[in-house]
């Protein structure tokens, strides 16, 4: 933790950033989404060599999954232009949301705050997180 | 967090809604593919985009890609 806190001294991190920890080999999905190649623990063994294929082909799984989880995401909302999409700010409190209407700030993120992105298509509903 | 996401759905969490995360500066394409004309995170507190831009008229500006 305290290698982390101070990583985000010397590179200058905006004071809001969250440290977190998460213990090797429990890793959730959450964190596993934010390395496309994510590769779990390898099986030593001992008796020959195979650990570079055995990582390569757990890469190449785990990115089949993050592009399955993709397309079951895009599958669930529907047509991309059938979606309604609202980026709200949210307070320091956490508990005020604030809708973002002026068209300039799409796209536009200021990392000092939070945002709830929201999708909603006909059928189902997405809370984004950011 | 889940407490901004509560304020919007009333607490209530049915089976046709996700709720996700997406950690700041590692957005992935099914995120970004939501946002067509661009997106950029902008390294301050949050302002209003007439003194954004005001910002950048009179300072310019620095990206990295």
């Amino acid at each position: 933790m305290k290698i982390a806190k101070d990583f985000t001294k010397t590179h200058n991190k905006p004071k809001g950033t969250k440290v977190s920890r998460v213990p090797q080999g429990t890793e959730d999905s959450t964190f596993k989404s934010f390395f496309d190649g994510f590769y779990p623990h390898v099986v030593e063994d001992y008796g020959t060599d195979n650990s570079k294929t055995k990582n390569s082909q757990d890469m190449s799984e785990l990115s089949a999954q993050a592009v399955k989880a993709r397309t079951l995401m895009f599958e669930k909302l529907g047509p991309m232009d059938q979606v309604t999409k609202k980026v709200y700010v949210v307070g320091a409190d956490f508990h005020e949301l604030t809708e973002i209407t002026d068209p300039r700030e799409n796209g536009k993120f200021f990392a000092e705050s939070c945002y709830v992105v929201y999708l909603k298509s006909a059928s189902h509903e997405y809370f984004i997180n950011w | 967090m889940a407490t901004g996401m509560d304020a919007l759905t009333g607490g209530v969490l049915t089976s046709n809604m996700t709720r996700m995360r997406v950690k700041k500066g590692h957005e992935d394409e099914g995120f970004l593919a939501f946002f067509p004309d661009g997106f950029a995170i902008l390294d301050e507190a949050r302002i209003s985009m007439d003194d954004w831009y005001a910002k950048v008229a009179s300072n310019g500006i620095l990206f990295r890609v």
